[in-house]
């Protein structure tokens, strides 16, 4: 490499360092201007601070003192209302946070608890990378601006809710947890599902009332599911072909016509097969008894009559088919216990603005 | 894998299955009365039968004696001894095949007379009243017949029809059958026709 473009390149990234080394220095100089009330230059800064490109430089907890000291600064500066849009913004980028009561007074504390009050939002905390079993479950950790109540629903990529895993209030924190499973008990798989948290107006069960149902916050974390789970059975047919269980006007006729047939073929039988012979008359007996059996099936299986052989051959057919199908549900049961789901979570993104005014 | 062997497992495959509703494997245990019928005498015999079935298989025994005596009450009675197996393949619950030798003796004065038959026969079977009373109509033919005396071969056919009674849960069972065979040997013009009338009382297993 040339010693000119080792010189270029240094140059052009000088600034970029300078900057990100700024961000610091700049948040620096606006607490020393509002210390030294100053709160013009120190509200200045701040929003130089809190804006690309210096904004990229600064963290969560940077980002939220910066708001913090802006929010106090624009009070200072009389300008009510951006004091309140700055302390909402804080709010909603981190619902745990308290200005120092050793660094600001009474009256910023104040009204920045009355913002809070009335900003209903839940800030989420969920590991970026869960795997669990058949039993195991993902938590989450949802931490309020103030007491209220929410619905925590898992939602597919189309937004519609598959399962809601909490509804109800939320006071200082609340833990919540899934299995991986939606309202069918199935499980929930994809790239691109939702942990969706609807904050609702009232400020929960023994709620002071506040803006009433107006202006909740709704937030979704992003939510990749996997399930490796091996192939299940599938379950046998439902039974089709069983016996008719009551007899019909044919079943007393076809018992008849059948011992008919019969008694008739012990009657011929002996011309059928030796044709010539005088046979004796105990074909007769024969014959007579299948009468009278062909009459007695008759009458006995007239038309509704129970036919219990029936009824005994259908209820086999179903207890096998019972067994057949727990056989199926039990080894079903034991390969989805090998079953493995695995969660990974995102950064979570504020939908609607979460609240009244203070 | 021959032809053969290859046919063979086909078969035992297709008799292993079982029908729709039916037990896999039972037995039968009875004891018979025969009213025996021929030209020339009559008499009774009594004897036993047995069977016992896997899936669609099922094997049977049967052996009876006893003693005819002649109608015009002048010549000699003769004794009689007769048994058969048969192997029954049941196809469909109400029809069924079988193939089975079947060996008749008379005992006389003058010397033994055997008739040994090898029998076919294909067998129907009818629901009356449910599963309690069912007919059954059987007709079979001779694949070959030996007689001894005079020495010779000849033809034979036959069938039987009757009625069973199965007293439902209880493990008894009763038939009343009347059954024809007529065997002719050849060249003798010598022909035989026998009539029986059979009651059998059994026991089943499931």
């Amino acid at each position: 490499m040339s010693v000119r473009v080792m010189a270029l390149a240094l140059l052009l990234a000088s600034p970029l360092r300078a900057q990100n080394g700024s961000a610091s220095e700049v948040l620096t100089g606006a607490v020393r201007a509002y210390r030294d009330l100053d709160f013009d230059a120190a509200a200045r800064l701040l929003r130089r601070v809190l804006a690309p490109p210096l904004a990229v430089g600064l963290d969560d907890a940077e980002r939220a003192r910066a708001l913090t000291y802006l929010g106090a600064a624009e009070h200072y500066r009389e300008q009510p209302d951006s004091a309140i849009a700055v302390f909402r913004r804080l709010v909603v980028l981190a619902p745990r946070h308290r200005p120092d009561t050793l660094v600001f007074p009474p009256e910023i504390t104040r009204l920045y608890n009355a913002v809070r009050s009335s900003t209903r939002i839940v800030a989420v905390r969920l590991p970026a990378d869960t795997e669990f079993g058949v039993g195991g479950k993902l938590v989450a950790w949802l931490y309020p601006s103030t007491p209220h109540a929410v619905t925590v629903a898992i939602s597919g990529e189309d937004g519609h809710a598959l399962r809601t895993v909490y509804a109800g209030p939320i006071g200082d924190s609340l833990d919540v947890s899934w299995d991986g499973r939606d309202s069918t008990g199935s499980f929930a798989t994809g790239d691109r599902l939702w942990l969706t948290v609807s904050s609702r107006g009232s400020r929960g069960a023994g709620g002071a009332g506040g803006a009433g149902g107006a202006g909740g916050a709704k937030l979704r974390v992003p939510l990749r599911v996997e399930v490796s789970a091996p192939d299940t059975l599938p379950h046998p047919p439902p039974l089709s072909a069983l016996l008719p269980e009551r007899a019909t006007r044919e079943t007393g006729l076809r018992s008849l016509g059948g011992a008919a047939l019969l008694a008739a073929g012990a009657l011929t039988l002996p011309s059928l097969v030796a044709p010539g012979e005088r046979a004796s008359g105990t074909r007769f007996a024969v014959a007579g008894a299948l009468g009278v059996s062909g009459l007695v099936g008759y009458l006995s299986r007239r038309a509704g009559r129970p036919l219990p052989e029936n009824a005994a051959i259908n209820q086999t057919r179903r207890d096998a088919w019972r067994r057949q199908d727990a056989a199926v549900t039990r080894e079903n049961a034991g390969r989805m216990r090998a079953a493995r789901v695995r969660i990974r979570g995102g950064s979570a993104v504020v939908l609607e603005g979460g609240g009244g005014d203070p | 894998m021959s032809t053969r062997r290859l046919l063979l497992a086909a078969v035992w495959a297709f008799a292993a299955v079982p029908l729709a509703g039916q037990t896999p494997a039972t037995g039968t245990a009875a004891g018979l009365v025969l009213n025996v019928r021929t030209r020339t005498d009559a008499g009774t015999a009594l004897g036993f039968a047995g069977s016992v079935r896997f899936r669609r298989l099922e094997l049977q025994v049967r052996y009876a004696e006893g003693t005819l005596q002649p109608a015009d009450g002048a010549s000699v009675g003769r004794d009689l001894v007769e048994g058969a197996v048969a192997l029954r393949f049941v196809a469909t619950p109400w029809l069924s095949l079988q193939l089975g030798p079947h060996a008749r003796r008379f005992d006389s004065p003058v010397g033994a007379e055997r008739w040994v038959t090898w029998q076919l026969g294909g067998r129907a079977d009818v629901a009356i009243a449910g599963t309690g009373v069912r007919g059954h109509a059987m007709l079979w033919r001779g694949m070959g017949l030996e007689v001894n005396v005079p020495p010779g071969s000849g033809s034979a056919r036959g069938g039987e029809v009757g009625v069973t009674i199965d007293l439902g849960p209880r493990p008894f069972w009763f038939a009343l059958a009347y059954g024809i065979d007529q065997a002719q040997v050849r060249d003798a013009t010598r022909r035989e026709t026998v009539e029986t009338l059979t009651f059998t009382a059994g026991l089943r297993r499931r």
